[in-house]
C-alpha cells in the first residue's frame, strides 16, 4: 500500500462521494483498505471468521454512517482503523465477560506479530510492501522492546494502563511513561519523512 | 486541569489504555474548546492508527465484499436520507467555510438553469434564443462543475496547510515552555550547580547539574556520551550520604550531539542526597544500578 499526497486527496474525495451515496466509491475504499483493516481485526479477535463478519459489520457502518467523518479530525485512513480497532476492542471486550476474565498468559505469550501470521511467513516479508508500511515497519525499529510491548498490549489487546500494569510486572507510571515516549516517537520518525 | 496533565493522559487514550476517569478528564477539557489538546490527541491518535499498518495485510475472501455490496444496496446512508428529506441544505456544508462561494454559485446555476426550463415551457416556440441560451448555460453549468472540483482540491490542500502549522506551533509552544521555565529556573537566585566528572571508560564525558529548591526544579546536562541503541538506556541515580542509591530518571544523548539535557526527578529528602551519578542500564531502566557508574558528581 502506498499513501502519496494524491492518494490522501482521493481518500478525501472518496469519503464525501460515500456521504452523498456513492456505491462505487465504497468499492474502491474497500479494495484499497480491507486488507489492512481485516489484519488488524484478526489480531485484536484471533479468528478469521469472526474478522471476516466484524470487517463486513464496520463497512457497513461506514456506510451508514458516513456524515459521522470529521476531515479535521482524522484522515480517512486514521478514521477507518480507529473505527474498525474499536469495534474489534467492543466485540472483544464483550466475549471476554462471557468467558470470564483474561489470563495473564493470554499476553505474555504467542501474542507477538507472529503469532497472526500465516505459518513460514517472515515478519519482514510478510508486512506491506507499501512505502507507508516500510516507514512504520522503519519507525517500529526505533521503539524499544518494552515500548512495543506495553503499545501492543494497549492497541491490539485492548488493555487499560492498569491491566497493563498487572500483565507486565511494570509500574503504573511507567505504563504511562512508554506509552506517551512510544507514540512521541513514532510521530516524530513518521513526520520526519513527511 | 492544566493542558500538560491532560496531555498526559492523551497519549493513554490514542493508544487505547486509557480508563473511564482519564477518559472523562479529556473530554471534559476538549468540551472547553480546548484547540492544543484537541490537535494533540488528533496528532497521537494519527501515530496510533500507523500500529495495524505494520500487520501483515490478510486479502479477505470474495464473499465479504459480494455481501457488503448487496447490504448497501438495501441500506441508505444516514446522512444520504437526512439531506433528502426535510432540509433542503446538505448538512455538512456549514462547516466547510471554503466551500461557501460554490455553494452559492452552484445554486445560482440550478435557478438559472429552472428559470429558462420554466420560461421554455410557457414558450412552446422554442426560438433559437432560446437553445442559445440553453447552450450557454450548460457550458456555464459545466465551468462551475470544475470550479467546483478545483475549489474543492484547493480546500483539501488548504486544510493538510492548517494542519501542518498546527503541528508546528504545537511543538513551538512546547518547546518556549521549556525554554521559560529553564530561564526562570536559571534566573533566580535560589539556583545551585555542582560538576560531574567521567570515569573510566567514559573519562572524557562531563556534566553540569543544576537545581533550584524552591521552584523544585532540577536539570542535568552530559556532554561527551555517545548515543546509546535501542536495548540500553542511561539511568539518572540520586545516592543518599549512606550509599542509597534512588533511580531518577531515564535517557539517551543525541545521536550528533552526543549531548543531553535531562530533567532528573526530584528526590522528596533532598538534603540526604550525597552524590549524583549516571550508569548504563538495560532498555527500560533498573530498580538498582548494575552497569558501573561512568559520570558523578557531588551535590551534598
Ligand atoms: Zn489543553
Amino acid at each position: 500500500m502506498t499513501l502519496s499526497k494524491e492518494d490522501q486527496h482521493n481518500d478525501y474525495e472518496l469519503m464525501a462521494a460515500l456521504a452523498g451515496g456513492d456505491h462505487d466509491a465504497l468499492s474502491v475504499l474497500y479494495d484499497k483498505y480491507a486488507g489492512v483493516m481485516l489484519a488488524l481485526c484478526r489480531r485484536i479477535l484471533r479468528d478469521a471468521t469472526e474478522a471476516e463478519q466484524l470487517l463486513l459489520d464496520v463497512f457497513t457502518e461506514i456506510w451508514q454512517r458516513a456524515d459521522r467523518y470529521d476531515e479535521r479530525r482524522a484522515t480517512p485512513l486514521t478514521y477507518l482503523l480507529t473505527l474498525c480497532r474499536s469495534r474489534a476492542i467492543d466485540r472483544c471486550r464483550s466475549r471476554r465477560s462471557k468467558h470470564g476474565k483474561w489470563a495473564v498468559n493470554d499476553f505474555t505469550t504467542d501474542n507477538t506479530m507472529e503469532s497472526v501470521m500465516a505459518p513460514g511467513q517472515q515478519p519482514a516479508e510478510a508486512v506491506s510492501s507499501g512505502e507507508q508500511g516500510h516507514l512504520v515497519r522503519q519507525a517500529m525499529k526505533t521503539l524499544t522492546d518494552i515500548q512495543r510491548k506495553v503499545l501492543e498490549l494497549a492497541y491490539f489487546d485492548g488493555l487499560s494502563q492498569s491491566e497493563i500494569a498487572e500483565v507486565t510486572g511494570i509500574p503504573l507510571g511507567t505504563v504511562k511513561s512508554h506509552v506517551r515516549m512510544a507514540l512521541i516517537q513514532l510521530r516524530q520518525k513518521l513526520r520526519k519523512e513527511d | 486541569m492544566q493542558c500538560d496533565e491532560v496531555q498526559e493522559l492523551i497519549y493513554l487514550e490514542a493508544a487505547g489504555a486509557e480508563d473511564a476517569a482519564a477518559r472523562s478528564v479529556i473530554r471534559d477539557h476538549l468540551a472547553k474548546g480546548c484547540v492544543i489538546c484537541q490537535a494533540a490527541l488528533a496528532e497521537a491518535t494519527a501515530a496510533a492508527a500507523q500500529l495495524p499498518l505494520n500487520l501483515p495485510p490478510c486479502p479477505p475472501s470474495e464473499s465479504v465484499k459480494k455481501e457488503l455490496m448487496r447490504r448497501i444496496k438495501t441500506a441508505t446512508p444516514l446522512s444520504q436520507s437526512e439531506r433528502t428529506s426535510a432540509t433542503p441544505e446538505p448538512k455538512r456544508m456549514p462547516r466547510k467555510l471554503l466551500l461557501w462561494p460554490l455553494v452559492i454559485s452552484t445554486s445560482l446555476a440550478a435557478a438559472m438553469f429552472l428559470v429558462a426550463i420554466l420560461s421554455l415551457q410557457a414558450n412552446e416556440n422554442l426560438s433559437r434564443e432560446h437553445l442559445k441560451d440553453l447552450t450557454a448555460l450548460a457550458s456555464l453549468q459545466k465551468s462551475f462543475l470544475r470550479d467546483t472540483a478545483r475549489l474543492s482540491q484547493l480546500s483539501h490542500q488548504m486544510h493538510d496547510a492548517v494542519a501542518m502549522e498546527k503541528r508546528k506551533i504545537l511543538s513551538l509552544e512546547t518547546k518556549l515552555a521549556a525554554a521559560e521555565s529553564l530561564k526562570a529556573m536559571i534566573g533566580s537566585p535560589a539556583l545551585e550547580m555542582a560538576s560531574l566528572h567521567g570515569s573510566s571508560p567514559m573519562r572524557t564525558a562531563w556534566g553540569r547539574v543544576m537545581w533550584n529548591d524552591k521552584m523544585k526544579m532540577w536539570k542535568l546536562c552530559v556532554f561527551n556520551m555517545p548515543h546509546l541503541p535501542n536495548s540500553k538506556t542511561y539511568e539518572v541515580w540520586m545516592i543518599t550520604s549512606g550509599g542509597k542509591k534512588m533511580p531518577a530518571g531515564l535517557f539517551n544523548t543525541d545521536y550528533k550531539t552526543q549531548s543531553a539535557l535531562v530533567t532528573p526527578a526530584v528526590p522528596p529528602n533532598k538534603h540526604e542526597m550525597a552524590e549524583i551519578a549516571v550508569t548504563i542500564e538495560p532498555a527500560g531502566g533498573s530498580p538498582q544500578p548494575t552497569g558501573a557508574i561512568l559520570l558523578a558528581g557531588h551535590i551534598g
